[in-house]
Order: C-alpha cells, then structure tokens, then sequence
C-alpha cells in the first residue's frame, strides 16, 4: 500500500495538482491548485487562496480528489481527502506561505497568490496512477549524512571553533556551501548572527527581525520554513535595501550587512528549540532552485536539534573550560578610540562600528571597568548579576552575545580580544590603552 | 448518456459553447495546455483525471482522449453520472478556462484522436520545457500509448473563466448574454 510518506516528493509544488470537487447536487469541478503540503503521515494541507467554486464545494460536502506529481521520476497518484479545518495563523500556515511565495516566484504569480488559508485533509486513500517513471538518482542520503555532520558536535571546542567546524562539516557531508548559525535575542526581538560558512564576509552580528523572512519566521513560529524560488517578501537583500530607503547596495552605518548570497534561489530555517524554547536559527541557501526537500528539512532539522542542545550545554556551563585557544592580539600604536551611544548601546572602535544592544552593553561594562581599573579577569555570573546590563532574568542568552562579541573582536583582529579563561570565566584583553567616549 | 437520478442543473439550461469559449479552448489545445477532468465517482465522491487532448467538435460537443489505465475509475464514474468539468490551462500564462457539461459518452479513440493527442502533446512538452520543468520530465509526462486511448464526448453547458485571480469562477456566458 502507497503511503504519503513515500511520495512527499510529490508534495513540493513544483508541479500544480489537479483538484476535483463536486458541490451538493454531485455537478463537479476541478482546477489546478499550487500546493498540497504534507502535514504528517495521515493528512495533507491543500492552499486556500481564492473564495472561489472549489472552497464552496468543499465547505458543502469536505470532499476532493487530488492528482499529485513527482517532478523527478513523473510518479502520479490520486489522492482520496476528506476536508477537516482551515487553519490561518500558526506553524503550518507560516510553512505554507513561505513555500507559496516561492511557488508564486517561479511561476511569477506574486500579485495574485496569496495564502488565505491551510486547508487540512485527511487522507483516505492514496492510489498510484499509470505513468511512465525516470529513474532518480539521489546525490546522497541526508539521514546518514546528518549523522555524519552531528557528530562534529560531539567534540569538546569552545562554541566559536565548534560552529566553524560544524557548518565545514555540513558542506562536507551534506553538500550545503552556505550557512549560517544565529542566536535569538528574545528581549530585543532580533536574532544575531554568530557563525557563517560559504560567504565572502562572514557577517557576523548581522541581523534579522523576529518574523522577517525565512529565519525569523522559523524563529518566531518554531518550525523549519523553506522556500524553493525565493520571493521579494523573503529576501534579506531586499529587506535591507528597502529598510534603509536605498535602491543601490548601501547598508546603514551602524550594522552588519547581510553576508549571504546575492541571488538565492533556495533557504532553509532550521529552529534550535533545545528543551521545546527557540534559541537560535540554523539556516542554509543555494542558488539551485528548490535544493531542499521534505528529506532534507527532515534530516538537517535532526542536526539542529542536536545543535541546540549543544549550545545549552554551553549556555549551563555544563562542561569544563575547553583549552583556549589565543587569539592573536595587535599592538596598538596610540590610544583605542572607543565611543559608545547610550540610547541603543551602540559601540565605535576608531570610528568603525563594532556592536551594539546588549553585547554593545557588554563591552562597554568590560571597556569601562578595564581602563578605570586595568582589570582582565571577568566571570559570566558577574554579568549577570550586572542590573544595567538589563538581561532578562529568564533565559538571558548570556553565553550567546558574549560569543558574539567574542566573533566580532576576533574578525576584526585588532588590539582587544575576548578569551575563554576557565569554566564562566573569561579575559578582556588589550594591547593599549583606552579612550572613552560616552553619548 | 443522460444523468442518472440527478436533479436538474442550472448551468445545462442553454446548452452549447459561446464561440469565445469555443476559440479559447481550442487556441489553448493547440498552443500546447494542461488538460485536467473533474466527475462524479461511482460512490459519489469527486474523482480528478488527466486527458491527453481535447476537440471541440462544435458548440454543442466537446471530445477528449483519455489513458484508460489512468481514469479506470473516472470511466466508470461516467456510465453512472455523465455530468463533466473540464479544465484547459496555458502553461506561460496560467490562463484557465472550465468547461461544465454532461451527457457524456465513451467511445473508441480514433485515428485523427490520436493525431489529435500526438501534436497537443507535443506542444504541451515544448511549453513545459520552457517552464523549466526539464526535458526529461516534460517528455515522460507527454507521452501516452495510443493502445491505451479512450475517448468521451459531451455536451458543453457553461464555460467559466478559471485563471487565478479575481475573475476566477466568472461565467463567460453572463458576460455576453
């Protein structure tokens, strides 16, 4: 017996499904529709778009048979569905409108489609049409490369070094030359990038707004959201221009442009949910169109999730400091100019953006107290236990923006680094001193 | 065949394609589209099927080919309830049209079926390949077994415009009568 675990291939939207509905006097209808999505291994979510003849008939008699097709081997099936509910909000929805505005994209419909509802059908039957079938041949079987690329997790590097080695590994076992990992600052609503592979600039500290495209989607809903042709709406390219006002290329001043490619066609959100609460977003785009799969958000959703539970670890302190690794750290030749704005804990190095929010907090606390005092020696609970720092008391991410702080220092080579000392402990270095500017 | 023990439909009150309909259809057909069918099952649930091509005979009769092996069940949906909907869509531009009718027979696929079927296939592969479906899947789509091939006529009774977008479900008889 077909089940529709073996055919979510058909499931992708790359090819319309044919809909055929009948309203209560039995008089049918049939149209091609965009998306059947699969929810799980009882039951599909067909797109509802348009208050049209189908929706009617449907609502009448909760009745539809669905065509499906394969777009690799032309596998065709028929689908038997029962109308349960329509949902308009949520995870699934979410999932959906992602997948559609890339559907849209490709098939250059984004005026007209719109997702209005995720229409959830039972499966009653699944049966197998004749057709004549290609041969697929898959480039690798993502389960046993996700087992590969997890394993990296396992070894005792401090979180910088481990996400590095990670996201290498995920090019090495599973073919994905553009990643990124980013951590959720709940307070700010934003999500920071702390690691990066595949890009010409690393963009660490670059950043996304809860709900804005397929990272902060994922994020703000909980679920993987991808999408196979990418449309304007999901863009970070896009966003930026049109957030700063500019049609060329420009970014604003004080931030990090976003590192990824310029025309993706395909992105991956992965949430990190260790413990069922979103900490971060692993997220993964090519320029081959629809590159990820049923398959491969099933596999790579797998690896987040070890992920996340990796970086709680990190976040509880739960493992001895790892041997440090020194940073290479530059003389300086004059006095480090450094200037920082209250209003957003915007922080300057010699004119240049560094930081800002709470890691920008962060570093002028460590600044402040370095050349008031020459202290070097800071420990994480201090920080914590720091009332103007104003990190949440629940799930303060502490570890995360002093790993981002970290990352930024340490690109940008020059005369202050952050090193891990011991278990929550850690050093401000510099090589010069300071010179302390507050507006 | 008429419909068995089903209630008198609206829509077949004026039976026959208006000639826009009929050149839409058949501009469709010919420039290569997705041919898609809608019925009534034998236990009354909806069964959606695929053709191979389609003929507007005139006003009055629409004939399409269909693979048996494919619409076994839609075949046999049709000896019960004749009633039909047929949809025609273009592949660069998304432009549908529905076609609801009824009194639909099966018969033997003929010669000029086949060669019917041949050249709107054939032309639906070129359209698919330029959609970027790939030559390989377009090709294997397209193909059918002329020994496999049915064909059903019926009677058009409305023709609605299905191209998404506010306009959808629009009867293009309302428009001109």
């Amino acid at each position: 017996m077909t089940t529709l675990d073996q055919i979510r291939n058909c499931l992708e939207g790359v090819v319309p499904a044919f809909l055929a509905t009948a309203d209560g006097e039995g008089t049918p209808n049939v149209s091609e529709i965009s998306q059947v999505h699969y929810v799980d291994p009882g039951h599909v979510a067909l797109s509802y778009q348009f208050f049209n003849k189908t929706r009617r008939n449907v609502l009448a008699t909760r009745a539809a048979s669905v065509i499906v097709i394969d777009p690799d081997s032309n596998a065709q099936y028929r689908l038997d569905l029962d109308y349960e509910e329509t949902r308009t909000s949520g995870p699934l929805f979410e999932a959906m409108r992602a997948k559609l505005a890339g559907i849209a994209s490709h098939s250059r419909m984004e005026a007209v489609f719109r997702l209005l509802g995720s229409d959830i059908y039972e499966v009653r039957a699944i049966e197998p049409l004749p057709s004549r079938r290609l041969e697929v041949v898959r480039p690798c079987n993502p389960l046993s490369a996700a087992r590969r690329a997890a394993a990296e997790l396992a070894t005792a590097d401090e979180a910088g070094p481990l996400l590095d080695r990670f996201l290498k590994a995920l090019e090495r076992q599973m073919g994905i030359g553009h990643s990124m990992v980013l951590m959720l600052d709940p307070s700010a609503g934003r999500l920071f990038t702390v690691a990066s592979h595949g890009y010409p600039t690393t963009g660490i500290g670059f950043e996304v707004v809860l709900g804005q495209g397929v990272i902060g989607v994922a994020a703000a809903e909980g679920v993987p959201i991808r999408i196979g042709h990418l449309a304007a709406e999901y863009s970070y390219g896009e966003a930026v221009r049109s957030a700063a006002g500019l049609d060329e290329d420009a970014v604003p001043l004080a931030s990090i442009p976003y590192p990824g490619l310029e025309a993706p066609l395909s992105q991956i959100a992965l949430p990190l949910r260790p413990m069922g609460e979103t900490v971060g977003v692993l997220f993964a785009e090519s320029p081959q169109r629809n590159r990820f799969g049923y398959d491969d958000e099933d596999a790579l959703q797998l690896v987040a999730q070890s992920l996340g539970m990796r970086l709680l670890l990190e976040r509880h302190d739960a493992q001895e400091a790892a041997a440090p690794c020194p940073t290479e750290i530059t003389e300086c030749t004059g006095p480090l100019r450094l200037r920082h704005y209250r209003f957003d804990d915007t922080v300057f190095v010699d004119g240049a953006y560094l930081i800002k929010g709470v890691a920008g907090a962060i570093f002028w606390k460590l600044a402040t107290e370095h050349a008031t005092t020459g202290r070097t020696e800071f420990s994480n609970r201090e920080l914590r236990l720091d009332a103007a720092l104003k990190l949440p008391a629940h799930f303060d991410n502490l570890e995360s923006r002093l790993l981002l702080l970290q990352r930024r220092l340490a690109e940008r080579g020059g005369c202050i680094q952050i090193q891990r000392s011991g278990r929550g402990r850690f050093r401000f270095d510099v090589a010069g001193t300071l010179a302390l500017e507050e507006f | 065949m008429p419909s068995a023990g089903a209630p008198a439909d609206p829509i077949a009150a004026e039976p026959g394609l208006l000639p826009e309909a009929q050149a839409l259809v058949e501009a469709f057909c010919q420039h290569g589209a997705s041919i898609i069918l809608g019925v009534t099952g034998l236990l009354d649930r909806p069964l959606a099927g695929v053709a191979l091509g389609c003929t507007v005979i005139g006003p009055e009769r629409v004939r399409v080919l269909l693979s048996r092996p494919s619409n076994s069940e839609l075949l046999l949906g049709l000896m019960r309830d004749s009633r039909i909907a047929l949809t025609v869509s273009e592949v660069p531009t998304h432009r549908s049209i529905q076609i609801k009718g009824d009194g639909a027979v099966l018969l033997a696929a003929q010669p000029e079926d086949l060669r019917v079927a041949t050249r709107q296939l054939r032309a639906f592969r070129d359209q698919l390949i330029d959609a970027e479906y790939g030559e390989a899947f377009a090709t294997a789509y397209c193909s059918f077994d002329p020994t496999e091939a049915v064909a059903v006529e019926f009677v058009p009774c409305a023709a609605f415009t299905q191209t998404p977008g506010p306009k959808a479900g629009e009867r293009l008889e309302e428009a001109a009568r």
